[in-house]
């Protein structure tokens, strides 16, 4: 990491590895987490995301490297400067909404006025002031999400550590998770947040790390990530059958989603004559080029890897 | 240490609110009181039913007066247990008079009819003819009366008579001294019970309480609640926290328990007065302070450390069904101790009794038992409470590293070179 970080890392793991046996999970990670960012950790399922975070939160120990948290090392102490929202959620399903919740804040170091304040304001928040005195069990998933979520920010951390945060939650309650999110980062707090959902990354983030099979694929602001794949990608709106796409001159790759298909283009290709070949064969309502997805971006860097060691461990699901 | 307190806190807390806890708690004293209740009103009950109404037939001719004093007993309601009538006979009349009595029996006039033959002081035989002849307690009171009866008239025969005669039947008592370094105490006997008591109560507290903690543990774990709790607390915090948690209400049921017993006791105890029937209030030891001390320590110690075995277990298995079937060698821990408190009996100063009644798992059951009876040394006595203390914390030092990767793990139980490995993980 040679580049100069304009911002202090709040975050910072040098080396990391970690292994269950003989499957490598996570191989010598350097990851830097700049104070007051989103940083989005992306990879598909299996590849040593939700290890990274473990360790982060001291819940795994790190075979080899150093996990350093506010410039400290990071310990069980740490821990009272992270918000965590586990990829596997869970709840004390008999305990009513209140009591859990007050419990998670006075484990935060709350007291009790407090923390009466902070619950009332955030069930007020995510709409679930007058579930207070219901069990949880008694709510439904998404409620349950939302509760997890609150038991998170609940402390107040300047560090907030979130494993597939929108993962179950539905479109209205994906863009509450947003908004606070954003709102969240107005006031100076960091965002660790780690998806295998590209787009959703491409939203929120303005840091990325990709990361395969337990080794860093490319890091960095994602505005220059993309920037340096440069315009060479094409949005092409249509009406017919796709298959004629896939068989245009210049045309390297298709993402065919049956209304519209993300195209990219061969080095060197141009991108009006494949618009001519396309409007005599499908009825194009749109065209336009930009930078690639993040998603394309990743299988580029992936494929390059792939080419390179095309023999590795299986999946690591559920690790 | 603090936040190991709140997960206490609400251990403790989820724990007495249940159902099942309150249930439990309330209804074993309610079940044993009522059982109590049961027996003392049985049994006076009982004591109004024995009246009976007996014929005599005393060939012997002289130990009948004498029968009548013996058998004088009165009832609490003051109406004597017998009412004896002498029937005459000679040795050939016999035959017909049973036949005429047999009769009567069966018509219910009488409850039975005693024969006492002519040679009754040589052979110490009588017969006794009724339909239900398996009321012990009644032949009991009659062949002790029958015996006493005879024992005069042999007395009375020997020209022994008069003021001379109650010494012969005065009642013997034993009065057992302990030696004790502080000079001689009272009977202590009975306190053997304690060490007993205390193992008996470990057990239904731990076969109550244990198995429900344990699947606490493996629910969190598989609910994944774990994680959020740990992204707060380290390992040992809250499991530590959890222990604690549940050895307070353990304690508390515990509490419950005893103090409802030692009511009932005196309910009993005052009965029993009433009644005429103390002679096993006798039995209650006399106790010093340390005793009693001991007992709540070592109870919560002793729970703490099948605690933190349960915990472990707990850690390490993925589901609840494999956490019933690997509870039994905890619970035989337990039943081994109460077993080897035999062998402390009898030699309770050996040194095989000392090692034994040190070790944390037998501790509470086999020093309870010493400390009645064989006035151990302070320092053994606080040491078991050490050593307790330091097992409970180096199981869960081990128990918290297996469990960070316990937490993790999905799947099949682990093998123990596994189990190496996941303490190496961590």
């Amino acid at each position: 990491m040679a580049e100069a970080e304009p911002r202090q890392a709040i975050v910072r793991l040098t080396g990391v590895s970690k292994a269950y046996g003989t499957v490598r999970a996570v191989s010598g990670l350097d990851l830097a987490v700049p104070e007051g960012a989103v940083y989005g950790l992306l990879g598909p399922n299996g590849s040593g995301k939700t290890t990274t975070i473990r360790m982060i939160m001291n819940i795994l120990v790190p075979d080899a490297g150093r996990i350093e948290i506010q410039n400290r090392p990071a310990n069980a102490k740490s821990k009272d400067a992270i918000g965590y929202l586990p990829e596997e959620r869970g709840l004390y399903t008999k305990m009513k909404v209140g009591d859990l919740l007050h419990f998670f804040a006075e484990l935060k170091g709350l007291g009790k006025a407090e923390a009466t304040r902070r619950v009332n304001d955030w069930l007020e928040r995510v709409e679930l002031a007058e579930w207070r005195d219901k069990k949880i069990n008694e709510l439904s998933k998404g409620m349950q999400q939302k509760i997890q979520f609150i038991v998170s920010v609940l402390g107040d951390p300047p560090i907030l550590i979130l494993d597939e945060p929108s993962s179950g939650l539905d479109p209205v309650n994906a863009n509450l998770l947003r908004e606070i999110l954003l709102e969240l980062r107005t006031r100076g707090k960091t965002i660790l947040l780690s998806t295998h959902r590209m787009e959703e990354a491409e939203r929120l983030c303005d840091h990325i790390c990709l990361i395969h099979r337990g080794e860093k694929v490319l890091d960095g602001e994602l505005a220059a990530i993309r920037a340096a794949a440069g315009k060479s990608s094409a949005r092409v709106d249509y009406r017919g059958d796709g298959g004629v796409l896939r068989t245009a001159p210049g045309v390297a790759e298709v993402d065919d989603y049956g209304n519209y298909a993300e195209v990219r283009l061969a080095p060197g290709a141009d991108a009006a004559a494949l618009l001519r070949y396309l409007a005599g064969r499908i009825d194009v309502t749109g065209f336009a080029l930009q930078e690639p997805t993040l998603n394309q971006v990743f299988l580029q860097a992936v494929g390059g890897r792939e080419a390179a060691a095309p023999a590795a461990a299986g999946s690591r699901e559920g690790r | 240490m603090t936040k190991t307190l709140i997960v206490a806190k609400r251990e403790y807390l989820q724990r007495v609110r249940t159902k099942g806890f309150v249930i439990f708690t309330v209804l074993l004293p309610a079940i044993i009181g009522g059982y109590i209740f049961f027996i003392v009103a049985v049994v006076s009950k009982a004591g109004a039913n024995a009246k009976a109404h007996l014929a005599v037939v005393d060939l012997s001719q002289q130990v009948f007066p004498a029968l009548r004093h013996e058998l004088s007993d009165k009832l609490p309601n003051g109406q004597r247990q017998f009412r004896l009538e002498e029937v005459a006979a000679t040795p050939a009349t016999l035959p017909a008079v049973e036949a005429r009595l047999r009769k009567q029996v069966l018509a219910g006039k009488y409850t039975g009819f005693l024969v006492i033959p002519a040679d009754v002081l040589q052979s110490n035989l009588a017969q006794y003819h009724a339909k239900n002849v398996a009321n012990f307690n009644l032949l009991g009171t009659m062949e002790h009366g029958l015996e006493s009866a005879v024992t005069r008239v042999r007395l009375k025969n020997a020209g022994i008579a008069g003021a001379q005669l109650p010494q012969f039947f005065a009642t013997f008592h034993l009065h057992e001294l302990k030696v004790t370094a502080s000079g001689e105490s009272k009977n202590t006997g009975g306190a053997v019970v304690l060490g007993y008591i205390l193992g008996f109560l470990l057990y239904f507290v731990l076969i109550i309480n244990g198995v429900t903690f344990m699947r606490s543990v493996v629910e969190e774990k598989t609910n994944r609640v774990a994680e959020v709790v740990l992204a707060s607390v380290d390992a040992f915090g809250l499991l530590m926290g959890k222990v604690i948690g549940v050895a307070g209400a353990a304690l508390t049921q515990a509490l419950v328990w005893v103090v409802s017993l030692a009511l009932f006791a005196a309910y009993a105890g005052a009965a029993s007065l009433a009644a005429g029937k103390a002679g096993w209030m006798k039995q209650v030891p006399h106790l010093g302070p340390m005793v009693y001390v001991s007992f709540v320590v070592l109870f919560l110690l002793g729970f703490l450390v099948y605690a933190s075995l349960y915990a472990a277990v707990g850690a390490i298995v993925s589901s609840e069904q494999e956490a019933q079937q690997s509870q039994m060698p905890i619970t035989l821990l337990l039943v081994a101790a109460l077993l080897m408190g035999f062998t402390v009996l009898t030699t309770p100063n050996s040194i095989l009794a000392v090692v034994l009644s040190e070790i944390p798992f037998f501790a509470p059951v086999l020093m309870m038992m010493r400390i009645p009876i064989a006035n151990p040394p302070l320092w053994q006595i606080v040491l078991s409470w050490v050593l307790c203390a330091v097992a409970v914390w180096l199981i869960m030092k081990v128990t918290s590293r297996l469990y960070r990767v316990g937490i993790l793990m999905t799947g099949k139980r682990p093998n123990l070179p596994e189990l190496m490995r996941w303490l190496r993980y961590s």
